[in-house]
Parts: C-alpha cells; structure tokens; sequence
C-alpha cells in the first residue's frame, strides 16, 4: 500500500514537471521607445524582437535589429532607413536576465502575475545593467503574455561620446551637440511579448 | 528699404514654416517606390547568415531585397501588420517579413505552403533573416 502511495506520488511530481513547457519563445515581440529632444518627442517601435523565457530557471532574454525600428515622425523613419546610415556593427541588441521572482508564478493555471526582470543589456560594446517591472499573465491556452517598463538613463560618459561623434559627421559651421538640441538622458522603454510553449 | 527687408523676413519665415510641416508630415520610409538591390531565394540568404553574419551584413543590411520562399505560417503581430514565415525547400524556416498593412487583402489569398514572392528591406538575422516593409511582388 505504502509503495502505491509513493509511486502515486512519484508520477504525480513526474507529471507536474512535465505539463510545464521547458521554454516560451516570441518572434515578433513589440518594443516601444520613448524620448525627447527640445524640438520634439521621439517615438519608436520595433515589432521584430524575438524572446526566450525558461519558466523552469527565470532566465529571459531578447534580441532585436536596430534596422528594425519603425519611427513615428516620417522624417526620422526616412532617414534612419536610408543608406546613409550605417548601422553594421550595431546591427542588433540584446537583453540577458533573469525573472526575479518567477518561483511564485504558476504556469499551469491562467491568472496574472507582477515580475521583476534584472539583467544586462547590450548594443555593440556598450553592456548596461538594467531592471524592470512588468506582468506575466498566464493564459487559458497556455500561451503567456508579458509586459515590462524599463527606464534607461544615458550615463555622461556616453553623451560625450554622442558629441564626439556629432563633431566628427556634422559639418563644422553646424557647431551642435546634444545639449543645444537639448536631447534628453532618460529613455523609456515598454516591452510587450506573446510567447508560445515550446 | 524697409518693405524689401521685410518682404525678405516673411519670404524666410514662409520657408521655414512650410519646411517644419514637409519634416513634420513627411511619409514613413517604404520599400514601393526603391527599386530591388539584391534578388535572392530566401533559402539562400539564409545560408549566406549562416555563413558569416557579418560579411552579410555588409551584403544585405538596409537593402531592398525581392526575396522568394514557400510559407510556413502567417499571423498578424501587435501592431496587426500581416506576417510571413518562410522556410526553404527542406522545410527549414529561414526568414521573417512583415508585410506593410496595404498587402492584408493580398495576404489573405495566400495559404500556408503557397510559394511567394516580397519585396522588403533586410534588417538582419534574429532566429531567422528578418525584413520589414514587405509588398507581395507575385
């Protein structure tokens, strides 16, 4: 009787192990920037991010292009899409980290979750630490659905780098930098994703 | 004097304005009025990454690529753009488009395993070659 119980019990833990998919992944996640400079807000939104999330680890990364980006002033998006600009060694960016508390989320069963994501991300060379807070909500398919709200603020280090730049492209008589179109520092950044099981 | 100064003041401020509207309600990038750089299967650009991203990069990156595959899926994203999955004929999946939401109609015709062929701009390689600003070309 008590081997029963135990193999009851062995298959039931078996089987809770196997319903939870061993990762979700996204294609075609949605990541929305905001910014501003003294003439106007900048708006952009790439909708080709793809996502991995281990329910079993909390790890979760994503990666985007940079070419990707779709701007919402028509100037800057004809610009950004031209030839000129030549985005080769910063093709893409990528987010590596882990959900925090992602021992509290039951994937078997829908409802909605608060998360906190603490990670790494990179572009090119450049490697920031960044957190956020978000939603995962578990949905009756299985699928899950994520939301996460990360403000990122341009260090000074990397403005001067940004004017370095701007000195070395722009004409000389066009003597601007970052702080005479009074660019701003913070970035949000909002990142909606629907992921699959896999 | 005076009046040709101010002719020339108003002339300026006119110019300046109409300019700002130009930039402000300028039309997003497209891929319908540039003509094709590069014509290629999508099984082949595909392999070109697997080769050596970077050197295709330099290759593909921001150009406009008439690409040609069969579709293993198609779905809307987020924004409710119509999506193409492309594998080659193996049945790898080797590319991702969005299409420009003027081609939902056109979309719609296709079925999953019908060959296609877009016109799009290459933004690189994620799990697959990505392009956006896709118009079905046949």
């Amino acid at each position: 009787m008590f081997k029963l119980i135990k193999l009851g019990f062995l298959a039931a833990v078996f089987l809770s192990a196997t319903l939870i998919p061993s990762k979700y992944t996204c294609r075609t996640g949605h990541i929305h920037i905001e910014t501003s400079n003294r003439f106007t807000d900048i708006v952009a939104d790439n909708y080709q991010v793809y996502s991995e999330f281990n329910p079993n680890t909390g790890d979760v990364k994503f990666t985007g292009l940079m070419k990707a980006f779709e701007f919402k002033m028509g100037a800057l998006d004809q610009a950004f899409n031209s030839s000129r600009v030549d985005l080769s060694q910063f093709a893409k960016f990528n987010f590596e980290g882990s959900v925090k508390n992602f021992k509290g989320i039951n994937f078997d069963k829908a409802g909605k979750y608060p998360a906190t994501v603490d990670g790494f991300l990179y572009i090119g060379s450049y490697k920031r630490r960044t957190k956020a807070n978000g939603t995962i909500e578990i949905l009756p398919d299985g699928k899950m659905k994520t939301t996460a709200n990360f403000r990122i603020k341009i260090e000074e280090a990397s403005m001067n780098t940004i004017n370095k730049l701007m000195k070395q492209k722009l004409p000389s008589v066009i003597a601007l930098d970052t702080e005479k179109l009074g660019i701003s520092r913070d970035i949000h950044l909002n990142l909606n994703a629907n992921y699959r099981p896999r | 004097m005076r009046r040709t100064i101010l002719k020339i003041l108003i002339g300026i401020s006119l110019a300046v304005l109409v300019g700002y509207i130009v930039v402000l309600y300028m039309p997003k990038a497209t891929v319908k009025t540039k003509s094709v750089d590069v014509t290629i299967s999508a099984g082949d650009i595909y392999a070109d990454y697997m080769a050596d991203e970077a050197a295709a990069n330099e290759k593909y990156l921001g150009k406009v690529i008439a690409i040609d595959g069969l579709i293993d899926e198609k779905y809307q994203d987020e924004n409710d753009a119509p999506i193409v999955i492309l594998m080659n004929e193996a049945g790898d999946i080797v590319a991702l488009v969005t299409l420009e939401s003027s081609q939902l109609s056109k979309w719609e015709t296709y079925n999953e395993g019908d060959p296609i062929k877009i016109k799009a701009m290459c933004n690189g390689m994620l799990m697959e070659v990505a392009l956006s600003k896709g118009v079905i070309v046949e």
